[in-house]
């Protein structure tokens, strides 16, 4: 195994990646405004034990084998269950809430947009019709 | 376990999904295929070009396994052939993008305070204060200005940027990230500027 330092190049690419756990990580920390040191703490591992966190595969949430995914997560990488998994809840909770965010506000933008476009047709429209040339 | 087998088995849990098979295998292949490419670049082994190639191979064939097949040769030469080949691309893309701009990054900035160490004649000096009044406008904090001046000294370590931006307190992988995103923010800034700044 690779030591501490070395790995630690690739679990900070790994955390830019969503495929991987280190990105949940990241996101969890941002959320918090922790930094690893913090984040052991909470998982109650080591903090070379969260670089091999952040080199695994992030379950998914919704998938049947979600638990015992992050079991065997948590039993290689020596750190507490329950706490991944509530992380790891977090952490999907408050990105599908800026999903729907995003996704809403992107519905208004085209709302706005669509009314914008329907008053300048309208006006178009009057604007035509009071038009000398066109009586 | 031989390594062998133990590649073979890892290659066989990415494919059906294991969620840790990843892991393991960075932490198993990760120094080898430094090790490697270092001995194949003996002129770079310093160079964030090798870590970043290793990564990028790597992390390539985790997120999609099919692409080595095991018939052909085993993985840790198919990896060691992907590594290499993305530093390869990696320096040539590098290459093009001096030649084609004036850029101020590292390598750039290096040659320019290589030609003032060899020759400081009036102009140079001109040159040199012109240079520096221009990154202190650019650069307003001192820790930026600080790091550039390290730049210019060809300084690469993590652990010496890291003690500039007043990171060094945290692990070292904190330190990687905020280090990097603090480099390329000012690389960013001197490509962005690397005209004006050659310019007199």
């Amino acid at each position: 195994m690779a030591n501490n330092r070395e790995l630690a190049w690739i679990a900070t690419r790994a955390s830019d990646d969503a495929f991987f756990l280190g990105r949940a990580l990241a996101e969890y920390k941002q959320f918090h405004d922790i930094n690893d040191d913090a984040l052991a703490v909470i998982l109650e591992c080591k903090l070379e034990d969260v670089l091999k966190l952040d080199l695994c595969r992030l379950p998914d949430d919704q998938s049947p084998g979600f638990q015992s995914d992050v079991r065997r997560i948590a039993d290689f990488a020596s750190c507490n269950f329950i706490n991944l998994v509530q992380i790891l809840r977090e952490v999907a909770s408050v990105t599908s809430l800026q999903t729907l965010r995003g996704d809403a506000s992107t519905s208004l933008l085209m709302a706005a947009r669509d009314r914008g476009q329907n008053e300048t047709r309208k006006q178009k429209r009057k604007d035509s019709k009071d038009d000398p040339k066109n009586k | 376990m031989k390594d062998d087998e133990l590649y073979s088995n890892v290659h066989e849990r990415l494919i059906s999904g294991d969620p840790i098979a990843s892991s393991e295998l960075a932490g198993k292949a990760w120094k080898p295929l430094l090790d490697a490419l270092k001995k194949r670049f003996p002129n770079l082994t310093e160079s964030e070009y090798i870590f970043d190639a290793v990564s990028d191979a790597l992390l390539s064939y985790i997120k999609r396994p099919t692409q080595f097949d095991p018939s052909k040769r085993g993985l840790f030469g198919f990896l060691l052939m992907a590594a290499e080949g993305d530093l390869l691309n990696a320096l040539a893309k590098n290459k093009r993008r001096r030649m084609k701009e004036t850029s101020m990054d590292t390598v750039a900035l290096n040659e320019i305070r290589g030609k003032e160490d060899i020759e400081t004649t009036e102009e140079d000096s001109k040159e040199a204060q012109h240079l520096e009044t221009k990154i202190n406008k650019l650069f307003k904090d001192t820790e930026d200005r600080e790091a550039v001046a390290l730049l210019l000294d060809g300084e690469r370590s993590t652990q010496v940027f890291a003690k500039v931006w007043r990171v060094d307190h945290l692990s070292f992988k904190d330190q990687t990230r905020l280090v990097k995103r603090h480099k390329d923010r000012i690389k960013k800034v001197l490509l962005r500027h690397g005209e004006d700044l050659h310019g007199k």
